[in-house]
Formats: C-alpha cells, sequence, structure tokens
C-alpha cells in the first residue's frame, strides 16, 4: 500500500512538473511561456478606461531569426509598447516590432517590451485565460491562451 | 568536573562578549532600501484636487507622506508601483494608518479627479488621488524635482507620458526623506516604512 502511495505521489510531482514546463503556445518554432494579462488592481480595474499591459517569453527555437510585428485580440485595442527607464525617468513607445534571434528567447516583461491594450470592450476576470493572437514574419500566426492575473 | 576561579573568569568575559554582540545585532538600525536624503529637505506645501475635496501636503503633517507621480492610462510601470505599494502597506497592518500615499497624475489633459479616485482606490481604499490644473502640475512636479511629458498623440489620440518613476517619501514632518527606485519589492518598502515610522 505505501509503495502504491508512494509511486502515486512522484507521478502527480512529475506530472505537475511537466505541466508547469509545457508552453502556453507552440508552433512553427515558436514557444511562448508565462504569458499573463496583468490587473494589478484586480477585477476592479475592469471598467476604469485605462490601459493593461500581457508580459510572455517568446523563445525561437528554429535555426533562423523571426520578428513578431503584430498583435490583436477581440476585447479591445491591442499593440507593441516598450517601456525604457533611462536615469529615473520612464518612458514608454509605440514599437513595429520585436526581433526574435534564432534560438533566443526575448522577454516582454514590465519596463520593457509588452502588449498594450487599450479601450478595452469586455470584462477582465483574475483567473479567467483570453486569448491573444501574435503574428510573426516567418511563424505566422499564434494564438494563445494568456492567463488574466494580477501578480 | 571541577571549575577554577580562572575558568570562571573565562566564562564570565565571553558571556559579556556574546550578549555584546547580541544587543549590538539586534538592536542596531536596519538600513533603508531607498535612498536616504540627509538631512532631511523641508519641501513646499501643494494644494491639488481629489475626487471630494482640495487637498494640500499640509493636511497630512504627522504622517508620513508616499508620493508616487504618473498617470492613469499608464500599463506599465504606474499600476505596478501601485500594486507594490499596496502589497507593503498591507503588510505592516495597523501601522499604514500613519502612512499616506498620494497618487500625483501628470496627465493634466485627460486624468480627472474622479477617475483618479476610482483608480487609486482600487489598489487600496486609503489610497487618494491628486490632479490639478497644468499650471499646478507644472509647480508641483517643479518643486519636487519630477520631470514629465505628454508626448504626441498617435492616430488613435492615444499618447504616453514619460516621467519620473521614482517614489518620493515625506517624514512625518513634510520632509524629503527617502525616495525609492520603480523597481523596489514591497518587503523592502514595508521595512523601510516600519523604520522610518519609529522617528518622531
Amino acid at each position: 500500500m505505501k509503495k502504491v502511495v508512494l509511486f502515486m505521489f512522484i507521478l502527480a510531482v512529475l506530472l505537475t512538473a511537466c505541466a508547469s514546463a509545457a508552453p502556453d503556445a507552440s508552433q512553427n518554432g515558436i514557444e511562448i511561456t508565462g504569458a499573463r494579462v496583468l490587473l494589478p488592481g484586480g477585477d476592479a480595474m475592469n471598467g476604469m478606461d485605462s490601459t493593461l499591459a500581457a508580459f510572455m517569453t517568446i523563445k525561437n527555437t528554429s535555426a533562423a531569426a523571426d520578428r513578431l510585428t503584430g498583435v490583436s485580440v477581440d476585447f479591445g485595442e491591442a499593440s507593441l509598447h516598450e517601456t525604457k527607464i533611462e536615469g529615473d525617468v520612464m518612458k514608454m513607445d509605440a514599437i513595429l516590432g520585436v526581433d526574435i534571434p534564432a534560438g533566443q528567447m526575448v522577454e516582454l516583461r514590465s519596463g520593457s517590451y509588452h502588449i498594450m491594450f487599450m479601450n478595452i470592450t469586455k470584462e477582465l476576470k483574475v483567473g479567467n485565460s483570453v486569448n491573444i493572437l501574435l503574428n510573426f514574419e516567418k511563424a505566422g500566426k499564434v494564438t494563445v491562451p494568456v492567463k488574466v492575473t494580477d501578480k | 568536573m571541577r571549575v577554577n576561579r580562572r575558568d570562571l573568569w573565562v566564562i564570565l568575559v565571553l558571556t559579556i562578549v556574546v550578549a555584546g554582540m547580541a544587543t549590538y545585532m539586534f538592536s542596531r538600525p536596519i538600513p533603508f532600501n531607498g535612498a536616504v536624503i540627509t538631512p532631511p529637505k523641508p519641501m513646499p506645501n501643494f494644494t491639488l484636487q481629489s475626487a471630494q475635496r482640495v487637498i494640500s501636503l499640509n493636511d497630512f503633517r504627522g504622517k508620513l507622506v508616499v508620493l508616487y507621480f504618473g498617470y492613469t492610462n499608464c500599463p506599465d510601470i504606474c499600476p505596478l508601483t501601485l500594486a507594490n505599494l499596496r502589497q507593503a502597506m498591507d503588510r505592516i497592518g495597523d501601522k499604514a494608518k500613519d502612512v499616506q500615499v498620494l497618487f500625483i497624475s501628470v496627465d493634466w489633459k485627460r486624468d480627472t479627479p474622479e477617475k483618479l479616485a476610482s483608480y487609486a482606490s482600487v489598489f487600496r481604499p486609503d489610497f487618494i488621488g491628486l490632479i490639478g490644473t497644468q499650471e499646478q502640475i507644472d509647480k508641483t512636479t517643479k518643486d519636487y524635482g519630477i520631470f514629465y511629458l505628454l508626448n504626441i498623440a498617435d492616430k488613435n489620440g492615444y499618447y504616453s507620458v514619460d516621467h519620473t518613476a521614482s517614489v518620493l517619501v515625506l517624514n512625518r514632518k513634510g520632509e524629503l526623506t527617502l525616495t525609492w527606485p520603480n523597481n523596489i519589492r514591497p518587503d523592502q518598502i514595508a521595512s523601510d516604512l516600519t523604520q522610518l515610522l519609529k522617528q518622531k
């Protein structure tokens, strides 16, 4: 009996590890992990006519460089932006694309590249998922299911 | 085992040394995580608009005042900084009543007192959002060494705002005593607030 319990425990741990390592989306050499739409103030941020951001890690497993050239969602307008901290000043600009070199990872994160949403038409709930469509020059269109989170 | 007088002296001296070290370790001030302004710098008063009333810095004399300048259409740094401030305030528990967080919008074109009130209170009900006329914002930001620039709008009318991302902390006398970089962690903020609250 003890052996069965131990086996089940090890299996559960392994499955959990595999599940957490699985990418949110994978297509034509592009792998997306850690994708999240951030509602830092929680669900109450809905309907505030403010902007939100999504972050993720994009890995290019192919032998050729690729480029993220566009993003779209069905819950508002989406665009690529880059935040830069120069000294202690925050600057943010819209950008046309993000290069993803062959065999490398690029992180979309706070204070750097991110996807910005504005004119949001649907209520986003922490814990739910929304789809973001990413357009790559080589890998084509990649739909990523993205968790809404407050952290 | 027989202990002679010399051994007793050695034990006594060692005990005093260890006790002294322990006292020093536990009573010494914990270093601040933010940049300390020495000596604290007296700051001019400001008067800005909240959704409910006109608010001045002087209203909060006796409390620590945490000042963050940003704008509600900021998708990245501003909401994350406010979320970090909320977590830090939650960490310090009852002591948070002696700290006032003021979120001052530099986006005088788009932000309204009502929008700021909703936005700030989403993070914590006791956070206050403030805005003013262009003249008031220009004066306050100049007085507090805050840079801001409303960028040119895109084809959809959206514009971003460049602004100082540091957080300013004023002591109970309204003097600038500490600044935090935008990437400071909630536990570091909470530690600094706890230290500052010990000061009279």
